[in-house]
């Protein structure tokens, strides 16, 4: 086994055109991902063509580098404005935002980014160790497992709704009731579409997430006259330098955090059609509930 | 007992339950064996309208301090607090109606111009900056999406007969 990661390793570090395809993959998904709507998967199929050309090593690794670029790019858009760039950075938003409004953008920045660092570092030492065996247990799921992790899912809905149980409850039911809208999937009956043809195709996942996060937030900044007129942030001016050292330390001293998130995100990874979007919620839940 | 805003919340989730809830009952059932197309939103909104009882009773017995009878909520103070968020939502239904029109190249010049200016201020140098930046920033816009990316943004009446 030692010696197929050596040769990967070898294919790929020894070969500039490979590295740099990684390079350019990587700014790419990190454009996509940082664009609102623009989602991981988006930017993977059109890279796809590019790639046709390429050997299948170099036609992976471009893939891949959009794909993990894509993740960081996601999470810039969400700190910086709010609107969460991927299904996957939802959660990024709670405490991200507010930590950039606060005045501390480079930290934000640097938390998000060494996080996905350190996140993705482990995830990929595991996985390369632990793969067939992962992907064995991930194949076991059946549609009672899936039920009952979809459940666990929407349960931290409450735990995220700040003390008041009922309304998170309301809030995780008027979240289900929209997904029912249009037309059903199993027996392909239109359902709550009142007529409208455009109902049919139901509320796409990204511009419901945008109008929620990006339009209660303008709502919120213009709703006093003088905040409306005032920049949004103290240093609205200034240069933001991502606070790289802070950030690593700050990382490292909640190790047990980092190495929990990693695993939930390794374990719902693992599952086929759960992912990024159901982990970092259940994630930020975990490091939420252990931190207070 | 007294009115706060989770009662109007509640009463207004209710209503709107109510009305999904008969809704339902117009959902197509084409005979197929197992669930019908309604079953699934038809539990979803029975627990909604449970959910949303639980939050009347208990903004009417032990109500927050969302109260809509105290002082700092008076109608002059609800109108001003909204006052930003009810010009969004006209300015937004102005450029909706108008986009056939005006188009996504004047439609959004103005709004985003009017916008600016109804919540900035008007004197001259504001509106002068309102000016540039909603000019350069649609137009912008506008460029990459009909030259760069090739997407066809709505023209409007007046450019296509200019």
């Amino acid at each position: 086994m030692i010696d197929v990661i050596l040769q990967a390793f070898a294919s790929i570090v020894l070969d500039p055109v490979t590295l740099g395809l990684m390079f350019v993959g990587t700014l790419a998904g990190i454009l996509a991902g940082a664009i609102p709507g623009f989602t991981i998967a988006m930017g993977v199929i059109l890279t796809l063509p590019f790639t046709f050309g390429m050997t299948a090593v170099q036609g992976l690794a471009t893939m891949l580098g959009v794909f993990v670029g894509g993740f960081s790019g996601g999470l810039m858009s969400c700190m910086l404005t709010g609107i969460p760039g991927t299904p996957s950075s939802v959660a990024t938003t709670f405490d991200g935002f507010p930590l950039v409004r606060s005045g501390r953008p480079g930290l934000a920045l640097g938390l998000g980014l060494w996080s996905s660092f350190f996140g993705g570092m482990i995830s990929a030492v595991i996985l390369v160790a632990l793969a067939p065996q992962l992907a064995f247990l991930g194949l076991e799921f059946g549609p009672w497992d899936y039920f009952s992790l979809i459940i666990f899912a929407l349960t931290i809905t409450v735990s995220l709704s700040g003390g008041n149980i009922t309304k998170g409850l309301i809030a995780g039911l008027l979240g289900l009731f929209a997904a029912t809208v249009g037309e059903d999937e199993i027996n392909g009956v239109a359902r709550f579409t009142f007529g409208f043809d455009d109902f049919k195709q139901g509320f796409a996942f990204l511009p419901v997430l945008i109008g929620l996060f990006a339009f209660s937030q303008l709502l919120t900044d213009v709703e006093d006259d003088k905040r409306a007129k005032s920049p949004l942030m103290s240093q609205s001016g200034t240069v933001v330098k991502v606070e790289h050292r802070q950030a690593i330390l700050i990382i490292l001293k909640r190790w047990v955090n980092l190495f929990r998130s990693s695993f939930i995100g390794i374990f719902t990874g693992i599952l086929p059609a759960a992912g990024g979007s159901i982990s970092n919620i259940l994630a930020y839940d975990q490091a939420k509930k252990s931190f207070t | 007992m007294s009115i706060n805003k989770d009662t109007i919340v509640a009463i207004f989730l209710l209503l709107f339950c109510g009305i999904m809830i008969n809704s339902s009952f117009d959902i197509e059932d084409p005979g197929y064996q197992g669930m019908k197309a309604s079953f699934w939103p038809t539990i979803v909104l029975c627990l909604l309208s449970v959910m949303s009882l639980v939050m009347l009773i208990k903004s009417m017995v032990s109500p927050t301090d969302n109260n809509l009878n105290s002082e700092n909520t008076n109608s002059q103070n609800i109108f001003l607090k909204y006052k930003n968020a009810s010009i969004c939502f006209l300015m937004f239904i102005l450029f909706l109606a108008f986009l056939d029109y005006l188009g996504m190249l004047i439609g959004g010049v103005l709004f985003v111009f009017g916008l600016l200016t109804l919540l900035g201020g008007f004197d001259i140098k504001k509106i002068i900056n309102h000016s540039i930046i909603s000019i350069v920033t649609i137009g912008i816009m506008w460029s990459i999406f009909t030259f760069g990316l090739k997407v066809i943004l709505p023209e409007g009446e007046i450019l296509r007969i200019w």
